[in-house]
């Protein structure tokens, strides 16, 4: 088991590599900038020290945790409403010939495509982010959700039917933990689509406090440094999410013959 | 059958009294399976393309009935009317004297792959043979570990299907198929899909549960040696249409030798039935 777990950890090591060569190239191509270059201001170091005056201040905490809110909340509302509309629609053929084709026709929508309508729905404010973000969770955990419950196979439905469970012990034994996987990659896209839609929203509408404002604020005052921090927090959260869900993967799936 | 024109005319009233005949046996315990002229058809490109044919079939409380028949003999559909799986079929099924409706914990199955939910233990899943019936955990649990240890699986409550052989996962299955105390055990090719020598040992195993356990079984199976190693009878089906050819009563008492040389004729006279139409696997 130790030498697994070697093994597991240089292998998580070996995707750092990429990142030291981008950092090296950085700092090789930022040294000797002429004046008002593109990444004139954007040297590793000044985006560093840019970064712990943010911290000093409280205006990155401030601005960090604005985007975070928004996500938990709208991905609560969101998700949650995704997750169970799924359900239904997995659980009921009926509710699923109904409405089925409606969900798949509203999907194809691009999420920014309906910043408009929220705007007039919603006004540009906090509103109208939380409903971009809920939206752009709603989806993915709705068809995901959907798609786990539906494709339960024949003989698990079987076994079902000749222990006679009743719609609770459908849900507990077969339907839920049939899903879960699809549920999961839904949990995944559903976070990271909620994260870029919340750095979109707050771009696109009424500044406020949040990582949008903070890349926005760094282009109209041309501080690369501030955009390039702005980035590598929205990068860093989106990856640490990712890996969030994939501990719990590995949790919920070890009944998996390559999870155990 | 002596039935006058007046008493069609009585009942055709009442339909009801018809299903239910008032000489039935109705204690749990006696309860016989009748299977009276079913036919049963599958539509294909809608068409209908009859599987079983005029299938007439009695087993009596206690029995080890086995049907042994070749590939698209109808032998698992067979199984699954029993069961209550399929109800679209003609003619009669009567268990304990009531027509069969859908499925009843009366009624255990154990299928071809032992069908344990992946993401449940051993345990668990026994356990969840219990969902539609009210039962104190105590209790539950007693039985859960009582049927752990009848198939002979103690030290492996905890392992989750993927973890064991799959000659253990089926034992499983057969301890859940066991744990609500069914009336009768439905087999449909339990053995199938595990290796030759631990087939032999399942044999024996299954043997044992039944003596021990004096439940009615009724197993489908392809092969003919275990067919008569089991089988207190003997049910030969001939495929396209799915019909009985054969009834053999093996009349030697169980538990038996392998080595019996009656059960050997037997395999023969058997064996002799399916000479003339589709190959089948006689090996061991």
């Amino acid at each position: 088991m130790k030498t697994l777990g070697k093994i597991a950890l240089s292998r998580n090591a070996q995707g750092i590599l990429p990142l030291i060569v981008l950092l090296a190239v950085w700092v090789v191509a930022v040294r000797g900038n002429q004046p008002g270059s593109l990444l004139q201001n954007g040297s590793a170091k000044a985006v560093l020290d840019t970064g712990i005056d943010l911290i000093r201040s409280g205006v990155l905490w401030e601005n960090y945790r604005a985007s975070l809110t928004r996500v938990i909340i709208g991905f609560a509302l969101g998700g949650s409403l995704g997750t169970l509309i799924g359900l239904l629609l997995g659980i009921s053929t009926w509710a699923d010939r109904l409405f089925g084709p409606l969900l798949t026709a509203i999907r194809q929508i691009p999420i920014f495509g309906l910043v408009p309508l929220l705007g007039l729905w919603f006004g540009m404010g906090e509103s109208a982010k939380l409903a971009l973000v809920a939206l752009a969770a709603f989806f993915p955990m709705a068809l995901n959700t959907h798609e786990g419950v539906r494709n339960v196979s024949a003989s698990y439905r079987e076994v079902a039917a000749l222990y006679r469970f009743g719609l609770y012990h459908r849900l507990r034994y077969v339907l839920i933990p049939n899903a879960v996987p699809s549920l999961l990659t839904g949990l995944k896209l559903g976070l990271s689509f909620a994260w870029i839609a919340v750095v979109g929203a707050e771009l696109f509408l009424t500044a406020a406090p949040g990582l949008g404002n903070l890349l926005e604020a760094g282009r109209e005052q041309f501080r690369v440094d501030m955009i390039v921090l702005g980035i590598v927090l929205v990068g860093g959260t989106g990856w640490a999410m990712n890996a969030a869900v994939t501990a719990l993967e590995r949790h919920l799936l070890r009944w998996r013959p390559n999870f155990s | 059958m002596p039935a006058s024109k007046i008493v069609t005319l009585q009942t055709s009233h009442r339909p009801w009294e018809t299903q239910q005949p008032a000489a039935a046996p109705r204690h749990r315990h006696a309860a016989e399976l009748i299977v009276r002229n079913v036919n049963k058809s599958f539509d294909i490109d809608r068409k209908p393309l009859p599987v079983l044919q005029d299938i007439d079939l009695v087993a009596k409380p206690g029995e080890f009935v086995t049907i042994v028949g070749s590939s698209g003999c109808g032998k698992s559909t067979l199984l699954r009317l029993i069961a209550g799986l399929d109800r679209e079929f003609d003619g009669e099924i009567l268990f304990g004297g009531r027509p069969v409706a859908g499925p009843s914990l009366d009624r255990g199955l154990v299928f071809q792959d032992h069908r344990l939910f992946p993401w449940l233990t051993i345990e668990q899943n026994i356990a969840a043979a219990f969902s539609s019936r009210p039962i104190d955990p105590e209790t539950k649990k007693l039985l859960v570990l009582d049927h752990i240890a009848l198939v002979g699986l103690k030290g492996f409550e905890n392992a989750y299907p993927h973890q064991v052989s799959g000659g253990m996962a089926q034992r499983a299955a057969i301890a859940r198929a066991l744990v609500n105390e069914p009336d009768i055990l439905l087999l449909d090719e339990p053995l199938g899909a595990v290796d030759a020598l631990t087939r032999l040992y399942l044999q024996e195993e299954l043997q044992r549960i039944w003596l021990e356990k004096g439940v009615t079984m009724i197993m489908v199976t392809h092969d003919i040696e275990e067919a008569v190693f089991l089988g207190d009878r003997v049910i030969v089906l001939q495929p396209r249409p799915g019909r009985i050819s054969k009834i053999v009563e093996v009349g030697i008492t169980q538990p038996r030798d392998r080595e019996d040389p009656r059960l050997g004729k037997l395999k023969k006279e058997i064996l002799s039935e399916f000479n003339s139409t589709a190959p089948i696997n006689y090996s061991i």
